[in-house]
Parts: structure tokens; sequence; C-alpha cells
């Protein structure tokens, strides 16, 4: 079986700065593949580790698509190839302009069985791409997914819902969102990383890819919320008298 | 002059500071408190490649250079400086040698195993009456015909216990005094070797540490390392590397705590403000960056040297010298900063000052560094 | 404010109907709704298609009829559920109405006509305003955005059909670990380590069954501690909150705790430690023994 796996690169969280205008400064952050992602990494390698096939990695972005460092990243959590897919219309693409140039990915790489993709990318986090990616392409999606067996060829997903879980049949070709606790992703083994870079890579314009950028939405801002004026009294003890003037405050509320 | 790691190195660095985040932090201070040696790290380390980093890859190992090792000490070390001495004596003490002085037949008996963490490494030179006076051995080694016969005992013997191989120096010939002095490989097995008492530590105390005693010990012809009466350059060459070793857990073990420190002094208040918006934190923080950054530089100085096959004693001394001092001072200021919570075992930063005091004395003490620089320097 | 001509709402708990249509009559004319569960569940609707109750179909069966039925319609909005069934319903109906999600809305707006809505991103650091550009906007709605207001048996039930979709249900489990519904309680009480052990947390669910909250934690009580469970840990990585009073007990107010809680309108703590960061953070806080404030509180209370 051919697994494709895709993945997102966004910028370290801990290294966006909040500037007075309340926007948000990218320019020091560094880039990481979403932790999301790793998690749909990993299950796509233990399905083929378990059951046989093939693990290949896709992703859809602007400059840093063909990043050497993040392809060596990637690749070094097993897939044997990577295929990115690299427009500057990519960075502000919403999830229904990622699934179609995906998908135009997924079909010009051929012969993939199961898609998996992590349950939201690191950054905007909407959990959308990969159910609309599987509308996009006509197969059967299932979001979700907190555990993965092949068995006889069956693909055996279950679906961890709010109150209960589903235990699903799922027919391939299907694109399938996987939770992040369904597995906890390797540390790649030293020999893996210093592999990694001799693994084959192809990296396709929009046009190679046949897609277009086409958002449903329009990105208005991105601001950092105000901060609210907290009115900071502070009883310096718990006696009777603070809990009481406490309460009176409290009285006003619930 | 480039300052950079590698890209690979970088990408190195990070498996080994997810492995130290993810699965060696969370024991640090378990495994300090009831002196438990980690196995199952040292289980998961082996899997990774981490416990044969210098080990070619025909004898199962990762072949990556030295400066990659120092970054994986550092790492390991900033979360847990019992997990760097272990990872750092069973590679730069045991593995090192048997590399640079083994046989084939001794290459292949040992380093596959020891790659892959399967056994782990030690190193034993130092005696209850010979510590910085390496010279002074009284362990003997002597010629039986068909094997070698050692009695004596080594003190301090970091990985002790847990170890299945041990590089033993012990005397041949006394008459030669430094020169009458040869190495073993001695397994943990052979007939009259036994590992004697567990060292009661002030710091690194998830680390095994324990005395070693020959009597009448049995060892194989061919577990002579390297030749008769080599046994010193070998060990003195060794400490050249292992102490790169130390002084990449020195760094580590300084920069977790200022790592620590930063993190709790941007959210403690004291007098209305944040700790970290006093002058006087900022100050001391700027400070303490500046010397780990400069040990930094002369530890990968001294890996690259050694990588490049250069003289790297002086500056394997240097590096030492500088990072140890380092930690040992920006962990006592670390702890000063945390105020009351910095003496309490709530926090990490006390342990950090109580294992930061090992890197000034063993593989070399600082002034032991001193007398190797001062003597490149040709100061007599 | 002109109102859309027709809103599609997909829910499936009773109380999430309740709410969406109740939101969804706000914004338009005419509202129609997908759901599942009970059959009488379905109000504020001037027609209502039902799913069934689930039990020998998964809702993903359902996609294939939902997206015809957003073809058919061409409603100006669809407004789901933040939930896993949501989500994938939001996409079905934005595939066929060729656009995108604007999903975990905290607030939405209608202006000339356009739905706008704003949301967290990352990890709560910043707030995104989008708006949908085609002829319908597809809104996943966060927990609380829409408050339920009278009820009205919907006017007419059609049943929905299930196709395959390539899934074939084999078992539906129910979860035994009660989640935790932190985003839309109104009153919430986070417990932190302070508390020193588990046992002790049994004082934080009395005060809150006195005065009608949810307990959350910190990280550290879920992850380290393990005193409550995962779904129960709230900040940066765990849930956001946007109550109206957050009693923040035994918590010292780290960052990314405290931005999880930064949109509550009143935050409360009880600690021990004056010097605890979240003092800076609140307002009214209480520098004392957890046992003695809690106690007190819940005597205050009962009464």
């Amino acid at each position: 079986m051919k697994i494709a796996v895709c993945y997102k690169y966004v910028p370290e969280e801990e290294e966006i700065r909040v500037l007075d205008d309340r926007t948000l400064d990218f320019s020091k952050a560094q880039w990481k593949i979403g932790q999301y992602d790793l998690n749909a990494v990993e299950a796509g390698m233990q399905l083929a580790e378990a059951a046989g096939g093939e693990v290949v990695v896709l992703t859809a972005g602007d400059a840093a698509v063909d990043n050497s460092k993040l392809k060596k990243s990637i690749l070094s959590r097993g897939p044997s190839m990577m295929y990115g897919i690299k427009d500057a219309g990519m960075s502000g693409a919403d999830s229904s302009a990622t699934a179609k140039v995906l998908k135009a990915g997924i079909e010009k790489i051929g012969d993939i069985q199961l898609v998996l993709c992590g349950e939201g990318s690191g950054d905007i986090y909407a959990q959308q791409t990969g159910v609309m990616l599987g509308a996009a392409l006509g197969w059967p999606c299932v979001n979700a997914v907190s555990s993965l067996t092949l068995q006889e060829g069956r693909l055996i997903a279950e679906r961890s819902l709010e109150h209960s879980v589903e235990v699903l049949e799922v027919t391939l070709p299907a694109v399938i969102s996987v939770t992040s606790d369904i597995n906890i992703p390797r540390i790649p083994p030293m020999r893996d990383i210093l592999g990694a870079g001799k693994k084959p890579s192809a990296c396709w314009t929009l046009d190679e890819a046949g897609a277009a950028v086409e958002n449903g939405t329009r990105t208005h801002s991105i601001l950092a919320p105000e901060q609210t004026d907290r009115r900071r009294i502070i009883f310096e003890d718990d006696g009777e008298q603070s809990i009481h003037a406490l309460c009176e405050h409290l009285r006003k509320i619930i | 002059m480039d300052f950079k790691l590698s890209e690979d190195h970088v990408l190195l660095q990070e498996a080994y500071r997810d492995f130290a985040v993810e699965q060696v932090k969370p024991l640090a201070a378990e495994i300090d408190e009831k002196e438990n040696f980690p196995l199952e790290n040292i289980k998961a380390m082996g899997e990774l490649g981490f416990l044969g980093i210098p080990v070619p890859e025909e004898y199962g190992g990762a072949g990556v250079d030295t400066l990659s090792y120092v970054t994986c000490v550092e790492e390991l070390s900033k979360v847990c400086a019992s997990t760097g001495v272990i990872v750092s004596a069973h590679t730069s003490l045991c593995i090192a040698p048997i590399l640079e002085h083994g046989t084939p037949a001794q290459k292949q008996a040992y380093l596959p195993k020891l790659a892959t963490g399967e056994w782990i490494g030690a190193f034993g030179l130092t005696e209850p009456g010979a510590g910085t006076d390496a010279a002074m051995q009284k362990t003997t080694a002597e010629d039986k015909g068909d094997h070698w016969l050692l009695n004596g005992s080594k003190a301090f013997i970091t990985n002790a216990g847990q170890a299945h191989v041990y590089i033993i120096m012990a005397m041949t010939d006394k008459s030669l005094g430094t020169k009458g002095i040869s190495a073993f490989i001695v397994e943990d097995g052979f007939p009259g070797f036994k590992v004697g008492a567990h060292e009661k530590k002030m710091g690194i105390r998830g680390s095994s540490t324990c005395e070693l005693i020959f009597e009448n010990c049995v060892v194989p012809k061919e577990n002579l390392l390297g030749e008769v009466g080599q046994g010193f350059k070998i060990a003195m060459q060794t400490l050249d590397g292992g102490r790169i070793g130390i002084a990449a857990q020195a760094v580590g073990i300084a920069q977790g705590a200022i790592d620590e420190t930063i993190a709790y002094t941007q959210q403690r208040v004291q007098f209305g403000k944040r700790i970290s918006q006093f002058q006087n934190t900022q100050f001391q923080l700027a400070d303490m960056q500046t010397r780990v950054d400069a040990a930094r530089l002369l530890v990968y100085r001294a890996a690259c040297a050694k990588d490049a096959h250069e003289p790297y004693t002086h500056l394997a001394a240097m590096a030492k010298l500088a990072a140890s001092e380092t930690a040992s001072s920006v962990t006592r200021r670390c702890v000063q900063l945390f105020g009351g919570y910095g003496y309490s075992r709530e926090y990490p930063v006390e342990r950090m000052m109580r294992d930061a005091k090992i890197t000034e004395i063993y593989e070399g003490t600082s002034e032991v560094q001193r007398m190797v620089i001062a003597s490149w320097m040709a100061v007599k | 404010m002109i109102k859309l001509p027709h809103v599609l709402v997909i829910a499936e708990r009773p109380d999430a109907i309740a709410e969406l249509t109740a939101g969804a009559a706000g914004l338009a004319e005419k509202v129609t709704l997908v759901y599942s569960g009970a059959r009488e569940a379905a109000v504020n609707a001037a027609a209502a298609y039902y799913a069934g109750t689930l039990e020998s179909h998964s809702f993903l069966s359902y996609l294939p009829s939902i997206a015809a039925l957003v073809r058919e319609l061409r409603p100006q909005l669809v407004l789901t559920e933040a939930t896993k069934n949501g989500r994938a319903a939001a996409a079905a109906a934005a595939a066929a109405a060729g656009t995108s999600v604007q999903t975990d809305a905290v607030s939405l707006s209608l202006e000339d006509g356009r739905v706008s809505t704003q949301r967290m991103v990352y990890g709560g650091a910043a707030f995104q305003t989008q708006s949908g550009l085609g002829e319908t906007a597809v809104v996943c709605a966060a927990a609380g955005l829409f408050e339920a207001g009278e009820k009205q048996p919907a006017a007419q039930i059609f049943e929905l059909e299930p196709h395959s979709a390539g899934v074939r249900l084999l078992e539906r489990r129910t979860k035994e670990e009660k989640s935790v519904n932190l985003n839309a309680a109104k009153i919430v009480i986070g417990a932190g380590r302070g508390f020193g052990c588990a046992e002790n947390l049994a004082l934080a669910r009395e005060l809150a069954a006195v005065i009608g909250a949810e307990v959350g934690c910190s990280r550290p009580v879920a992850e380290e501690e393990k005193w409550m469970p995962k779904e129960a840990y709230i900040g940066v990585s765990g849930v956001m909150i946007k109550p109206e009073l957050y009693i923040a007990c035994g918590i010292s107010g780290q960052v990314q705790h405290m931005t999880g809680v930064s949109q509550a309108r009143t935050i409360v703590a009880v600690n021990k430690d004056s010097g605890a960061p979240i003092f800076e953070k609140c307002d009214y806080g209480i520098v004392g023994d957890l046992n003695t404030v809690l106690k007190a509180l819940i005597q205050a209370f009962k009464k």
C-alpha cells in the first residue's frame, strides 16, 4: 500500500512576538513541522511497518517548501520520499485552497491508496484540511481517528467523538485525519537523520502540479487580543473579614 | 571561521534535545533523589544511537564526529547531569580507547554491543591513593603466560556496577614508573573481579560510582589494550577526549540553570514587579549567558581540533577549566536569583548546583587543567 | 441589520440544536436544521432533516445527503457545532458550496450580508478575523457563541438518507470518561498544584456544585500529577475558556495557563503565595490557605 502523509510547516510558537500594534512578528520564528502532522507521519509509518507498504510525504507552501533542513527533518521520521508544491500564494491559503492544491499533488504522485493528515495545523488549527481534501478527491474521509489498523486488507479506524467511539471499516482509497493521541511520534534515530539527506524529493510549481490557489475566505486581520486591565483587588490574608469581603464581590457575579 | 553548526549537526542536536526534554527531564529529580540509575533511558538512547556516536557504522555506531557528541552531552546535561556523565564516561572513556587502540578483534568484540547500549562502558584509573597523581598506581597485572592476573582496587569509578566493560590501568612493571603501566579490557564476570562499595555523592546521584576490586582477577591475554607499557599514554589520551565530554556536561548544566532561572524570574513577582524586570537580574543573566557562550565556544573548538586530528590536549584542558568553573559559578548565582525556592528541592537549580561541582574535580581537577595549560605555554 | 434569507444549521446535541437555531433565527429569515439524536429535539426551524439516532450508522454516512442539501437549498450560511461530526459536516458543506470553513468562531457578525467571524490562532496568541467570499459562508461555531431561547418544535421533519460514503459502522462504544464541558461553562474553577494531592480536589468540586461551576485545571495537574483528565486542562495547548467568572485555586499563573483564561470576564485568585504571578492578572485575589478559603466560600454560598 502506498500512503501519502500531508504536512504543513509552521512558525515556532515560542518565537512569535507580539508588537505594540498587536500584530505578530514572525521574523525571528523558525519553521518547524506542525506537531500534529508528526502524529500522522508516525501513524503512516506504523501502518506501513505492520502491513507493508511505502510512506511518502506531501506539503504545499511558499518559500520553505524545499528548505533542506525541514526536508531532512520530515524524511528522518521514516518516509521514503518528499513531495512539495511551492507557490508564494500558499502563505495565506485557507483550508479549501490548500485541500485543492494537495489534491493535485496526490493525483500527480499517483497510486496513493491512503492519505493521512494531522488533526489540524500547528498554527491555525482549523481542523479542516483533511476533511476538505477527502471531499475534493471524492474519497471517503474520516476525522478524529485515534486508532488505525489493517485487518485482512480492511482498514479499521476508531473515530473518537465527544461521547462515543465509532469503530469504522473504511473503503480505500480514503483520507484519514488522526488525533494527537493516536501515538507518540518517534524521535528519529541518528542513522535515520543522517540518511535523510540521501532520500529523494520533488518540488513542483502550481503549474506543474496542475493546481491553483483559490481561497473561500478572506483574512482581514490577525491580532493579539487586547490586554484586559484587571482590577487587582488583593486581600492579603484569609481571615474572616477578607473572606467576607471577597464573597461580597463574588455575589455580584454569581 | 564559521561559528555555525552544520545542518546535520542541528538536526541531531534537535533529536538529542527532544529526547532530553521528553524522556530525561521528567525523571531527573527522581533519579537524583533516589540515586536510581536510569536504565530505561539508557536502553532508549542505545536504540537512538546516542551511545555509539563516534563508533563507525561498520561496528553499528552512528559514525559521527566529536562536535555532535558534545552537543549530545550538553543537551542531556541541561536537564540531567547524571545522564550526561553516564554517556560521557561510556563514550569518551571506554569506547574511545577501544576505537583508538583496540585490535580489529577487540573492536569487533566490544564496539557493536557498546554502540547499541547493550553493554555499558567504564574506565578505571583512579585508586584510593592515586587520584591526581595517577602515576602512583598500585593495581598490578602479572603475566601468567596464557593470561594476566590483576590485583588491587580502583576508586570513584563512574558507571561501575552497571557497566559490562571496563578499561583498567594496572602496573605491569613497577620499575619503569609510568612506562610500566598497561591497559586492559576487563569484563564484568571475569573471575576475581568485584564491584565494591557504592559511593554516596553530593551530586550526579543518578549515576553509579563504585570502587572496583581485583583479587587474582583472570584477564585473557587478548584483552591487553595497546602494547605492554602504553597504559599511561592511553589513559592520558583518553582523558584528553574525556575532558571535552565533561566540559560539554558543564556547559549543559550551566545552560540548564540559566534556562530555568529565566523562566522563573519572568513569572515570579516581588515588590510589584517580575524579578526579571530588575536590572540586577538582567545584568546577572547577561553575564552568565556570556560566560556560558564563551565556554561553549572553547568546547566546540576543542572538539573540532580533535576531529581534525590536531593537537588538542591544551584546548580540552582550557575548555574543561572554563566550562566547569562557569558551571559552578552560574548555578550558584541561579540559586541566589531563585531565593528561598532555589534552595528547595521543588525546583531543579539546587540539584544543578550540586551537580556542577564535580565537573571541577573529575577527569582532572581544575588544578590539573592549569598544569596542562601552563605546560603547553612552556611556562616553567 | 439586514437579515440573511436562509441559514442551514447542522447540530447533534439537543443543547447545541437549541443554541444554534436560536442564533440562526437572529441572523436569518428562514432556518433549516439537520440533526441527529432524539427525533423531538428539532426546534426553531421551518424544516428539519433528521439523520436518526446514529445507532447503526456513523454521522459520516449522512455527509453526501448534507452536501446535496446544501447544493439544493443554497443557504447564505451553514452553521455547525464545533464537534468532530460538526467539523466533518462543515467540510462537506463547504466543499459543496465551493468555499472554506470559518472554524471555532468565538464571535460572528454580519456586514453587508457578509458573514465575518473571529477565532483564536497560534495557540491563543492572536485572533484571526475572517469572512466568507462566496455565496455561502460556512461557520463552525465555538461552544457558547449563541444562547438558546424559546424552543418551538420544528414545523416539518424530513428523513435524511444515509449513504455508504465509504464507511461502515462496525461498533459504537460509549466513552467512559465524562468529557468536561469547560467551553460553555459560565463559571469555571481552575485547580492547580497548590491542592497538594488528588483527594483535596474534592473541595473544588464541592464549591463547583454549590455555585454551578465546572472544574478545570492547570497543565501540571493533568499531565504531570494526573489528578484530572487531559480534557480538563486549561491553557494554550489545552482548552481556551471564556467564562463570566474564573476562580483560580492554587494556580501560580504561568503565561500559558493565563492565555487560556484571558477572555474570562472576571478572574479570582486564591493562592498561599503572595508572590504568585496570578495576583498580577486577577480582579480579586486572596492570599491564604486553599482549605480555609474554599471551605468558607462553600459555607457562604450554601446559604
